[in-house]
């Protein structure tokens, strides 16, 4: 018997699924909870975050299956710095096999075909069948046709990259072919949106690119169909007015945008007057709903059915119960973030734990949002906020100062961003 | 091999684990480090894991603290974490900490210092 079957021999009949240190595995609680599976459907920052934590807080007699399709997560969190050239894509990528070696999470990559919530069974496109006590969808979100533009538009020569992998490289191989004096156009859904204050920086990261490239005659049209710039209003507003002024034309309060793709002109309503803009590249942010496992489960009922309702407590569906949903998919006070949707998975997590022992969730979860946004290649602002439970309206409400962006712009930021971002992957992937 | 006898010490006796060990590409397990160097905690026994209402607060530091507070920005293991308290007197937009601590009541404030006091 070599040490390795030892271990695995002793750690079963001891109770402990591994010993801490070798091979970099994770002490897991000691919970009693025996013979229970959790299926998490999706392995973005939500996912991949609840997947680590219920093993880790449910002990190794909860089961925890990761069903996701795609071999490796590509980080939307920094891929506006692929198109301006400062990352690549490939830095972006994120495996699975640390949460399956260190944390003994089972992953399967697979897609979700069918969600039987009566008879709690997941099915997967390898003809495999999950039963399960609790499942964790976190299906991120999948783009409509709009504007004019379909499916077929986003993956050609209208890429939105809003969604980090091809795409991303696909706009910015546009970006680089950009003559100055060109227009580069893009256009912001109506909130909530994946991350609010994403289109912002794209825009700054897009002109600071141009500008520092001997492009300055480049001009970035911003048609935002809300009625102000959603987040960090005061240093977006610096970086549109002062940093990038003369590059950036923000148009906020645009409506009846439609894209003509053989002309590539987009023609919209703006201060009640119809306008036509013709532009060498035109990056379109159609507006988005939960992803397709949401609907498939029956979970999708918010207004409209674009996302899923759910009680922040648990983040339980109020549709269908034994169903968990969190991150972007989820219909919620707090915004659409990764690093929100690393803490919603943490009160998932503890809930599942929880209720699997027969108790109640946490009756007073906090979660936080914050993020760093890059202003130009050295320069940044951020955003953050604690959100509070609160328990006359069930939802979840920034305490203390509410939501606060950064003082100023500047370079200390900037380099704070990056410690930020390989802290929070490793929070949620290793 | 050296890893046996603490290894199996460890499993005999469920003391918590001074020793850790390096698992290299060819498997191989040394142990040479007098402190446990992992990213999670070491001992089954630790606070860490305990389901108290304190882990599900204190985990919001995990993000930037990383997980069970052991870095990132700066670790928070055995410490008193009286920055935080100090960031309170900031004002928030001047630091990312003071928007935080501005965040959390002075009761969950002295629930994340204490679960971080107590785990070494």
């Amino acid at each position: 018997m070599n040490r390795r079957d030892f271990l695995r021999c002793c750690a079963a009949g001891a109770g402990l699924l591994l010993w801490p240190g070798v091979g970099r595995t994770a002490v897991l609680a000691q919970t009693g909870i025996t013979q229970r599976r959790v299926v998490v459907v999706g392995g973005g920052m939500a996912g991949a975050t609840a997947a680590k934590y219920l093993r880790l807080w449910g002990g190794a007699g909860l089961e925890v299956v990761l069903v996701e399709k795609n071999p490796t997560y590509v980080s939307n969190i920094m891929s506006n710095l692929v198109l301006s050239g400062t990352r690549t894509l490939s830095s972006l990528n994120y495996g699975y096999a640390t949460l399956s070696s260190k944390y003994g999470v089972v992953v399967k990559q697979a897609e979700v075909t069918a969600v039987d919530g009566q008879a709690k069974t997941v099915t997967l496109s390898d003809g495999s069948r999950l039963s399960y006590d609790r499942l964790v969808l976190a299906p991120g979100i999948r783009f409509d046709d709009a504007y004019g533009l379909t499916q077929a538009d986003y993956a050609g020569e209208f890429p939105h990259a809003w969604q980090a992998g091809p795409q991303t490289q696909k706009l910015r191989d546009q970006l680089a072919s950009m003559q100055n004096g060109d227009t580069f156009l893009m256009t912001i859904p109506t909130k909530p949106y994946r991350c609010p204050p994403g289109p912002y920086e794209r825009a700054c990261l897009v002109a600071d690119y141009l500008k520092s490239s001997g492009r300055g005659n480049c001009k970035v049209v911003v048609l935002d169909e809300n009625p102000s710039i959603q987040a960090e209003p005061h240093n977006f507003n610096l970086a549109f007015t002062q940093t990038h002024a003369g590059i950036i034309d923000y148009r906020p309060g645009t409506t009846n945008i439609q894209v003509d793709k053989v002309n590539r002109t987009i023609s919209f309503t703006q201060g009640g007057a119809a306008q036509v803009i013709n532009a060498k590249v035109i990056n379109v942010i159609p507006p988005h709903r939960a992803g397709v496992v949401a609907e498939m489960a029956g979970v999708a009922n918010s207004a409209g059915g674009r996302w899923a309702a759910v009680d922040v407590l648990s983040y339980e569906s109020t549709a269908v119960p034994f169903i968990h949903v969190i991150g972007d998919a989820s219909a919620t006070t707090q915004p659409k973030a990764g690093h929100i949707a690393n803490q919603e998975a943490k009160v998932c997590a503890d809930a599942i734990v929880r209720l699997l022992q027969g108790q109640q969730p946490d009756p007073a979860p906090v979660t936080n949002s914050a993020c760093y946004s890059p202003i130009t290649a050295t320069t940044a602002s951020w955003l953050t906020a604690v959100y509070q439970y609160d328990r006359s309206s069930k939802t979840m409400v920034p305490g203390g100062a509410g939501v606060v962006e950064a003082a100023s712009i500047s370079s200390k930021n900037f380099n704070q961003m990056n410690t930020w971002f390989t802290t929070l992957m490793s929070d949620s992937f290793a | 091999m050296n890893i046996r006898i603490p290894f199996l010490l460890l499993m005999l006796s469920a003391i918590p684990l001074t020793v850790s060990a390096d698992d290299d590409r060819d498997g191989n397990h040394q142990a040479k480090h007098a402190k446990p160097r992992f990213d999670t905690p070491t001992t089954t026994s630790s606070a860490f894991l305990d389901a108290s209402p304190a882990r599900l607060l204190a985990s919001n530091c995990f993000q930037c603290h990383g997980t069970h507070g052991t870095g990132g920005f700066e670790d928070l293991r055995g410490k008193e974490a009286k920055e935080i308290v100090e960031f309170r007197a900031m004002a928030a937009n001047r630091n990312i900490m003071a928007a935080h601590a501005h965040g959390y009541t002075p009761q969950q404030i002295d629930m994340i210092v204490g679960y971080f006091a107590a785990n070494p």
